[in-house]
């Protein structure tokens, strides 16, 4: 048995680009900037708002589960739908200005610990136990670490624009600075109107050029990886359907399958799409089922005087 | 001092004349980089919102044109190698004194009207004026030291010189000067926007000095985008927010000339001593990898028998240690003291060069005295990590770029 999941949504990632070093903090020479009423860039990726700095007019950050199959059969009630989907252990993308990755767009996120939660349900699986970034502690071993790169930059429209319901981020750069123009007329203060200022600078200057950064809208990282790391499995008794299948032959847990695009990059949020599945394979235990349905049974024969 | 009255008529005239060019691209960059990294970055340094974003603009802007003289310092080599010269990148310590080695002085200071004005002169067209001077500040040592223009500048280094090396380019028998052999060069981006052009004739060579000149000061209906346009659009910037607001410091309070010694051979004027120890450590530290990054350039324009991918190796991880190494320890010295008084100022990076660069005749030796350097800087980078955690981040990256240089290395035995 598979339980399949899909998730999607926005998170944000705010990161210094090239040519600045990786740990430049506010960002000088690339395109992303802290703007001054903002704190230093810390580089974690987020799929949730918690934590994220959310600038006005843009996406809401939160990734969310959409769809569960079992089995292949779509769960229209499942418990987990519109579940928080995040990635533990604030990761980041690795690629130290193309130290440890041949090029933009291979990055890999490290470390990698997804978590989808919702009411009593939690899942939480880590990419590996022990992963260490490549080092002289584990003699430089990229093994695991090229696991969790992404395959380079590919350019799909089609596919990023259905997933957001973006065609044309330009377009919507051009509403967003509308706005942002107006804002500016009612600033609070002397420091949020350089704020303004500054998006509404980078917005004019890329809506100038054909070579805008709205083109790198189009660009998606794609990513497959095998979670083999420790669990937590968590559903509360009344959707309990199995538990994560075991294999008899290494008595570990078998391997979870993440694969997701990265992708919709919107460099004035600094934020972008990701949509993937995650698939666990499932074993249905029939003892436990049997044992829960004989408890419920009992339970409904009792007087309701003593239930309650 | 090259007299450059003389046309250039023999190769060794015309190696050393772009010997002084190398020196001064990397004496241009250097003081570029230098003014940069002084530049405040954080609203509790005393900077308004509109402010943080102007000095960020200029800050990026002086990086790209420090950029550029990086790709130009490449070029002249590339001239160099195909005449048969060797790379240059030895230069004088800091400071040094208008005729006394280069026509203009040569000095490290923080951002400030009296900087921008000197970096204005070194890409001054020839026939352009300078702006008005900036007012003398009572904060400014740039007066104490050195008396500025109203002196006739004997000639405009940049183009001057370079026509004058065009000249030796064209008067020397092409087929009798061009005997470098043409995998001595380097060609590629230094950057997305930073491309260095290789040279094999004479057709080549004009094509370099041109793209220089024009980098530097434009054409004389197009300055647009020019080293010298930048620098004078910023300083009226400048000189305008100052206006609005006098008190309006955009730079650190670094001191000018810092260093790790008190005497230089190759300099007889004095710079700033660090007194304060942990951040002399720091600046000694910078020393090191800028001197390493030396030895890898040296080592990747002189062809020592390096194969195609160990070259590659060399122009990456010459550039990674630039970037992920000397910017990030400049910009955290400029945020150090330089003594134990506050009000004495603070610390910075001193670029100096504490004996002639030696590159081993004999290229596995050279692989060897590379890993040593970059062992030492490992070593003190971790030493640092507990003062600021970004010492940690750089040595764990210097590490990675010691094991790809191993692992290219490897691959080549196991070939």
């Amino acid at each position: 048995m598979t339980l399949l999941i899909k998730f999607a949504g926005w998170f944000q990632c705010r990161l210094p680009t090239a040519p600045d070093p990786t740990d430049e903090p506010r960002g000088v020479s690339g395109y992303a900037h802290a703007l001054p009423n903002e704190p230093d860039f810390d580089r974690i990726i987020r799929l949730q708002p918690k934590l994220a700095i959310q600038r006005s007019y843009c996406q809401p950050i939160g990734v969310y589960v959409k769809t569960i199959w079992i089995d292949g059969t779509i769960k229209e009630d499942h418990p987990l739908l519109g579940g928080e989907v995040d990635f533990l252990e604030n990761p980041k993308f690795e690629g130290r200005n193309n130290i440890v990755v041949e090029d933009d767009g291979y990055e890999a996120i490290f470390p990698l610990h997804i978590q989808i939660k919702k009411n009593n349900c939690l899942i939480r699986r880590k990419f590996k136990d022990n992963n260490i970034f490549p080092s002289s502690e584990n003699g430089y071993n990229f093994k695991d670490f090229n696991q969790l790169k992404a395959s380079g930059l590919h350019i799909n429209p089609g596919i990023v624009s259905e997933s957001t319901g973006i065609f044309d981020l330009s377009n919507v750069w051009k509403k967003r600075k509308e706005h942002i123009e107006k804002d500016l007329q009612t600033a609070a203060n002397e420091i949020e109107m350089a704020a303004l200022n500054s998006r509404i600078n980078f917005l004019t200057r890329n809506l100038k050029s054909k070579n805008g950064l709205y083109n790198r809208f189009a660009y998606r990282m794609l990513y497959m990886i095998s979670l083999t790391g420790s669990i937590i499995f968590q559903y509360p008794e009344k959707y309990f359907i199995g538990k994560p299948s075991i294999n008899p032959e290494s008595n570990e847990y078998e391997d979870w399958s993440l694969e997701f695009w990265c992708g919709g990059w919107d460099a004035d949020s600094l934020s972008g799409y990701i949509e993937g599945y995650l698939g666990i394979p499932m074993s249905s235990d029939n003892e436990t089922i049997l044992k829960l349905n004989r408890d419920i049974n009992e339970k409904i024969k009792e007087p309701l005087k003593r239930r309650f | 001092m090259i007299d450059v009255q003389k046309t250039l008529d023999t190769r060794t005239e015309l190696i050393y004349a772009l010997n002084e060019a190398a020196e001064l691209e990397q004496g241009f960059m250097i003081q570029y980089l230098f003014a940069a990294m002084t530049m405040k970055k954080r609203l509790d340094e005393r900077i308004t919102g509109k402010q943080q974003e102007l000095i960020r603009q200029w800050e990026s802007q002086i990086l790209s044109v420090a950029r550029e003289e990086m790709a130009h310092l490449g070029m002249v080599c590339n001239l160099l190698s195909a005449i048969g010269g060797a790379p240059h990148f030895e230069r004088p310590n800091f400071p040094q004194k208008a005729a006394d080695y280069y026509p203009f002085d040569f000095i490290l200071s923080p951002f400030s009207q009296e900087t921008l004005y000197r970096f204005i002169r070194f890409e001054l067209p020839k026939d352009e004026q300078l702006p008005d001077p900036p007012v003398p500040s009572s904060k400014s040592k740039l007066f104490e030291l050195f008396a500025f223009a109203p002196d006739p500048i004997e000639y405009d280094y940049l183009s001057e010189l370079y026509n004058q090396i065009r000249h030796g380019f064209n008067h020397i028998k092409e087929d009798e000067l061009f005997i470098g052999p043409r995998s001595g060069q380097d060609y590629e981006y230094w950057s997305k926007r930073v491309q260095i052009l290789n040279v094999k004739n004479r057709e080549n060579a004009n094509t370099v000095i041109d793209l220089i000149i024009d980098n530097g000061e434009g054409a004389p209906e197009k300055r647009d985008g020019s080293h010298y346009n930048t620098f004078l659009k910023m300083y009226k910037e400048l000189r305008l927010e100052m206006q609005i607001q006098p008190d309006f410091d955009p730079s650190r309070p670094v001191v000018l000339n810092p260093r790790t010694r008190i005497h230089h051979r190759d300099t007889h004027l004095d710079g700033t001593f660090i007194k304060n120890e942990s951040s002399r450590k720091v600046a000694e530290l910078f020393n090191l990898c800028y001197e390493t990054s030396l030895l890898m350039l040296s080592q990747l324009y002189s062809l020592g028998g390096e194969s195609l991918s160990e070259r590659g190796i060399l122009r990456k991880s010459s550039r990674h240690l630039m970037t992920m190494a000397i910017r990030p320890i400049a910009e955290i010295l400029t945020d150090m003291p330089i003594s134990d008084k506050e009000t004495d100022g603070n610390a910075g990076p001193p670029f100096e060069l504490y004996g002639k660069l030696q590159l081993s005749t004999q290229e596995p030796n050279r692989w060897i005295i590379l890993d040593e350097l970059l062992d030492s800087i490992i070593l003190g980078t971790k030493e640092l990590s507990d003062s600021n955690q970004r010492f940690a981040f750089i040595s764990e990256n210097i590490s990675l770029i010691q094991n790809n240089i191993n692992e290219t290395l490897s691959s080549e035995e196991r070939l």
